[in-house]
């Protein structure tokens, strides 16, 4: 767990996601152009280009998952009291009301689990991206230590009416995180809580 | 005239499925339901009414994100039967977002209703 600055985006980790499997993937069609000849080149082509779109679909999001979980056990195992975890496509907040805590985990930067005393929110809101009477995003956003934290409660490519369960139902979950962030919040600043830890 | 009515009233809520006649309002409760936005279960065994809701008198008294039902039982002056409909719904601001409701014909939430010897 940091105490350190809030960092969305670990630029060491994300290159290496991206650029490793491209240089493999690059690797494998130069060789098959070059010095494998026939169906075995093909194959080893084919397995570069398929290997390589998989890899930018499902890797990233494999390694962020797993390493998410691996940090809400150690945070579980720390004392930390998790009474609302929402788990987002690219973050996930846990917030501990009783301790007047949140602790946040980024896709894009999955090896660090930030846990800071709710207190340094700034500013709490949800944004229901109503657009034409429909929306493709809805979620709940907070500022804290300066940085601005968005977490998708609901996406989709096509518009939504704002009355369709989906709608709805994201709605709902983004006002109660935002709820429960005020009310950590107010637990916080109750037990002065300035710094991390106790 | 027939058909339509007889279609209209086998799938219509208050109407007795039995005798086809319309079936009268008991009583009607709110109650909170101890499950959050996104865990939703429906629920069929009448033990979980009895154990985990709790009344509540309006909406206002729902925390966020948490469900709620609205009981209602209904009797049928035709044939004396009595079912008890429970709806299950997610406040979100002014809107509603509705559950498939669970219908109980045997009396089981009589007590939860306090309906006992009707």
């Amino acid at each position: 767990m940091e105490q350190q600055k809030i960092k969305k985006v670990n630029i060491v980790y994300a290159l290496l996601v991206i650029l490793i499997p491209l240089i493999i993937m690059i690797g494998l069609l130069v060789a098959s152009v070059l010095w494998i000849e026939g169906d075995a080149g093909i194959a080893l082509w084919s397995v570069g280009i398929i290997g390589g779109i998989l890899w930018f679909i499902i890797g990233p999001d494999q390694i962020y998952r797993k390493k998410r979980d691996k940090r809400m056990k150690e945070l579980d195992a720390s004392g930390y009291v998790r009474n609302h975890t929402f788990n987002a496509d690219g973050c996930t907040v846990a917030v501990d009301v009783a301790h007047g805590k949140i602790a946040m985990v980024f896709k894009w930067n999955p090896s660090n689990c930030f846990v800071l005393p709710a207190n340094r929110i700034t500013n709490v809101w949800v944004d229901d991206g109503k657009m034409l009477g429909g929306t493709r995003r809805v979620s709940f956003l907070f500022i804290v230590d300066g940085v601005k934290v968005r977490v998708n409660t609901f996406t989709s490519n096509r518009s939504w009416g704002m009355q369709s369960n989906y709608v709805l139902e994201a709605l709902s979950k983004a006002d109660m995180m935002i709820e429960r962030l005020q009310a950590a919040y107010q637990t916080a600043q109750a037990q002065g809580n300035q710094y991390y830890g106790n | 005239m027939g058909i339509f009515s007889d279609f209209g009233k086998r799938f219509q809520d208050d109407w007795c499925k039995n005798c086809k006649a319309q079936m009268y309002p008991m009583t009607e409760r709110l109650y909170f339901m101890p499950m959050t936005v996104g865990h939703y279960q429906e629920q069929k065994d009448p033990v979980y009414y009895f154990n985990k809701l709790r009344p509540i008198n309006d909406v206002s008294q729902i925390p966020t994100g948490f469900y709620a039902c609205r009981i209602k039982a209904y009797r049928c002056n035709g044939c004396g039967q009595r079912i008890a409909v429970v709806k299950p719904f997610l406040q979100v601001r002014d809107s509603v977002k509705e559950e498939i409701a669970v219908v109980f014909k045997n009396g089981e939430l009589d007590a939860l209703l306090g309906l006992q010897g009707w």
